[in-house]
């Protein structure tokens, strides 16, 4: 379990995140949402450690975050940042890179490591592509790489900062699928996402920030208030078209 | 360069052509000259040594001339690699961001007051300088690749005043031939190559055994965070490699550029982000250096022009291409 406690912290000085307070239970699919620059991608950088907490603290599982070392943190927490360069490999080596925090040396991965770069990658419907250059890929196809290589990592806790960023529908529908079922195996699975409706749709828990703050957290349907505040928009709930993976 | 891409062969293979090439250019090296000497010749001369002029030549004028051009071409080729991995841009390389020309210019200065021992170390120093103010620009400039790329035009300009003015205060210093500021290999010592050649095989070494460290790195910072790696740590140590690098090969070959530009984009194309990525720069790195400084000094025999000309040639249209390239994917 992931606890944040009083957490603050930012960049140059600036709290980006003021005394937030969450805890992450095993086997939820938790959405963070909020308006542009509210402290999203600062909180989950300061939950994996990218970022040191100016005050407060992140624990996992009982033990405080910033006690662990780089490689113990990036066997148990993974984190798909918003925005990458673009590697010059192919996607099997980008994959099989996720396996790096469990490498001794000489950092050679075995045959365990490319079995589960394998399933990762067929998980996600990449397998096809896997010998092709990433800087071949679509964007989304490229996106799908990222998240296999995530895979490959198996850690209790993923992070994941706008992932269906650059996806067509079709895919980003793909993706919050799997995410929701990562969560039902027992995974933490915790996502920053635009799009209320499918945010409203998918989690099993949703946090509403606004200003650095944690405005509400709960089941959907409870923080329906919250996310009008935030966004100033009302929300109301029609019968429409769906669009649904098949 | 479609056939680059997609060629595909397994690395062990890669390796090896790598080696032979480069055993190849070494033996053409040896032999093509103002005496063209065939490669029995070459082998009897070595065995030979100060007893026959064949010997003497081999010895003294062809073997020094062929192992600086191995050791630089192979040394500014990783030093490249590791800049463009660093600094996520692949239009970056020692000559173009100004790094050569620090090395140059701490050079430059310890021709003035030291003994030539010391070039490598005054170059290293040079280079290692540079590199930080351009990582710290980098920092600096974000997302923005052009910034970067014309703030190195910028630095560079800087240092060849830098090293012009030295060179006119004190025209018998050390460097003040015409060959240091275009890069080439006419007059090696062997005062200078042994020390150099001592940085470049360490610094090389040190590059190869972290090769993994260095593939993660390119994933960008955040990437490689939440993969474990210590990014702050390993971005520093592979910017000192690459000034040990690129520092000590200019301390021998002068201020070559565009080796850290085409060497490691070309062996990128063929090892497709495999660990031998460092491995195949090198050596390819040796070889096309070799093979520059032949033609060199005998395509336009009796006359020689300095290699870092040549390479001059070769590498500007390959800069536009990379720079057309880059543009295409950004837009993508």
């Amino acid at each position: 379990m992931l606890e944040l406690s009083h957490l603050c912290g930012g960049y140059g000085g600036i709290a980006a995140v003021s005394d937030v307070s969450l805890s992450f239970p095993k086997g939820r699919f938790t959405v963070i949402v909020g308006s542009n620059g509210c402290g999203k991608t600062t909180l989950l950088k300061l939950s994996c450690g990218q970022l040191r907490p100016v005050g407060g603290t992140v624990t996992l599982g009982g033990r405080v975050l910033s006690s662990m070392k780089g490689k113990e943190i990036a066997q148990k927490i993974s984190y798909l940042p918003q925005s990458r360069p673009i590697p010059d490999t192919t996607v099997e080596t980008l994959v099989l890179h996720g396996r790096f925090p469990y490498l001794g040396y000489p950092r050679v991965y075995q045959g365990n490591d490319l079995r589960i770069a394998r399933q990762a990658m067929e998980k996600v419907g990449i397998a096809a592509h896997k010998n092709k250059l990433a800087s071949k890929l679509s964007g989304g196809e490229r996106q799908k790489a990222y998240l296999a290589m995530l895979l490959a990592q198996d850690t209790e806790v993923m992070l994941l900062d706008e992932p269906t960023t650059y996806l067509d529908i079709g895919c980003q529908l793909d993706l919050l699928e799997l995410l929701s079922e990562l969560g039902r195996v027992g995974k933490t699975v915790i996502a920053v996402l635009h799009d209320l409706n499918q945010a409203l749709r998918y989690a099993d828990n949703i946090v509403v920030m606004r200003g650095g703050r944690v405005t509400a957290e709960g089941l959907p349907s409870s923080v329906l208030d919250a996310l009008e505040q935030a966004f100033g928009v009302t929300a109301k709930l029609e019968e429409r078209y769906e669009f649904s993976v098949k | 360069m479609k056939f680059l891409k997609k060629s595909c062969m397994s690395d062990k293979k890669l390796l090896f052509i790598c080696v032979l090439t480069l055993l190849a250019a070494f033996l053409l090296s040896l032999g093509l000259g103002a005496v063209h000497l065939s490669p029995p010749d070459v082998l009897r001369g070595i065995f030979e040594g100060d007893a026959t002029t064949r010997g003497r030549i081999i010895l003294h004028v062809r073997l020094p001339r062929s192992f600086a051009a191995l050791l630089c071409g192979g040394g500014l080729a990783v030093s490249g690699l590791i800049i463009q991995t660093v600094l996520a841009n692949p239009l970056a390389s020692p000559g173009i961001l100004g790094v050569n020309g620090g090395a140059g210019l701490a050079a430059a200065l310890c021709g003035v007051i030291l003994p030539p021992l010391f070039l490598p170390l005054a170059a290293f120093i040079g280079a290692f300088a540079t590199v930080l103010l351009v990582y710290a620009i980098a920092k600096k400039a974000g997302a923005s690749k052009m910034t970067l790329i014309l703030s190195g035009v910028a630095i560079s300009s800087l240092m060849t005043a830098g090293i012009n003015t030295v060179v006119t205060l004190f025209p018998d210093a050390l460097i003040g031939t015409h060959y240091f500021q275009t890069g080439g290999f006419a007059g090696v010592s062997s005062r200078v190559l042994y020390p150099a050649g001592a940085f470049i095989l360490v610094g090389g070494l040190a590059a190869y055994t972290l090769s993994a460290e260095l593939d993660i790195l390119g994933l960008g910072e955040s990437t490689a965070l939440s993969l474990g790696l210590n990014a702050g740590v390993y971005r520093f140590v592979f910017l000192t490699l690459a000034a040990a690098l690129a520092g000590a090969s200019v301390s021998v070959a002068g201020l070559l550029g565009f080796v850290g530009l085409i060497v490691p984009h070309i062996a990128k194309m063929l090892t497709r982000g495999s660990r031998s990525l460092i491995s195949v720069s090198a050596l390819m790195g040796g070889s096309f250096l070799l093979l520059c400084d032949t033609a060199a000094r005998t395509v336009f025999a009796p006359f020689e022009i300095p290699v870092g000309i040549l390479v001059s040639f070769l590498g500007v249209p390959f800069f536009l291409w990379i720079l057309f390239r880059e543009r295409r994917r950004a837009n993508a």
